[in-house]
């Protein structure tokens, strides 16, 4: 009787210890966990780009070093972003503002750059506009899981 | 000594608190912030039309900016997509540390 006892306890917890690595196996984290550097990198290069984009009712000319410093913010945000396992959502956000043909961060340089100067009204449009876009980015990077599956 | 549909009880009430708990109005959430999105968007592009036509953008302009907005729709979109993931996984964390700390509870009390 206490043999059978036995038995049944045994076999109860190796359900449970069977039902556990189910889970733990299946659970595979699907999004990168949130990342610090990551987040400074994204709330940093906002602030640079904004400060540049506002600039965009003056001479091109007068300012290519400021984009030429955003630009290589930006790229080393990017790389750092891609370079995080599991972080596909957020690479693909910022393929978006770096998209030169597109109507983010990098399609407002080339359009700037072409075009010498750009309109007041514009420019006050287009800073709201990618101030939005890179929330988008910053919001999904502090809405990333804390702790990784198990902690 | 506890039985195995103890512990199965113990975990299924658990279970249901914290999926509603990880999960419970994200939907919601989600419909309603997009829908905010779109107004939001609605009154940007009446805005710019009314710009072109007074001369404040130019044509090139206006294509920058409705192609702004498109562009922030897709961000929009992944964003949402990465809150519904890390939601999974978060309900996922949720969900090993319950069976792990029901087991615990249930058979060695």
């Amino acid at each position: 009787m206490a043999l059978l006892r036995r038995l049944n306890s045994v076999s109860m917890t190796a359900t449970a210890i069977v039902l556990c690595s189910i889970i733990a196996i299946t659970g595979c984290s699907t999004i990168a966990l949130y990342n610090q550097k990551a987040y400074e990198l994204e709330t940093s290069v906002k602030a640079e780009a904004l400060i540049v984009v506002a600039m965009g009712t003056e001479q091109f000319s007068s300012h290519v070093a400021d984009v030429k410093a955003l630009k290589l913010d930006t790229e080393k945000a990017y790389e750092y972003a891609k370079g995080i396992p599991k972080n596909e959502i957020s690479t693909k956000q910022w393929e978006i503002i770096l998209n030169p043909k597109g109507g983010s961060l990098y399609g407002f340089l080339t359009l700037w750059e072409k075009n010498g100067k750009l309109s007041k009204e514009f420019v006050a449009e287009k800073d709201k506009q990618i101030g939005k876009q890179f929330d988008q980015i910053i919001e999904l990077e502090e809405n990333k899981p804390k702790t990784g599956l198990g902690g | 000594m506890a039985s195995y549909d103890d512990f199965l009880k113990n975990f299924e009430t658990a279970a249901e608190a914290l999926i509603k708990k990880d999960y419970g109005d994200f939907a919601s959430q989600a419909k309603s912030d997009v829908d905010s999105f779109m107004q939001g968007a609605k009154t940007d592009l009446q805005n710019w039309t009314k710009m072109l036509v007074q001369g404040g953008v130019s044509k090139e302009e206006f294509e920058s900016l409705v192609q702004g907005d498109s562009d922030l729709l897709e961000l929009h979109m992944l964003k949402q997509s990465g809150l519904a993931a890390a939601r999974a996984d978060t309900l996922k964390n949720d969900l090993i540390n319950l069976t792990v700390s029901t087991a615990i509870n249930t058979f060695l009390p």
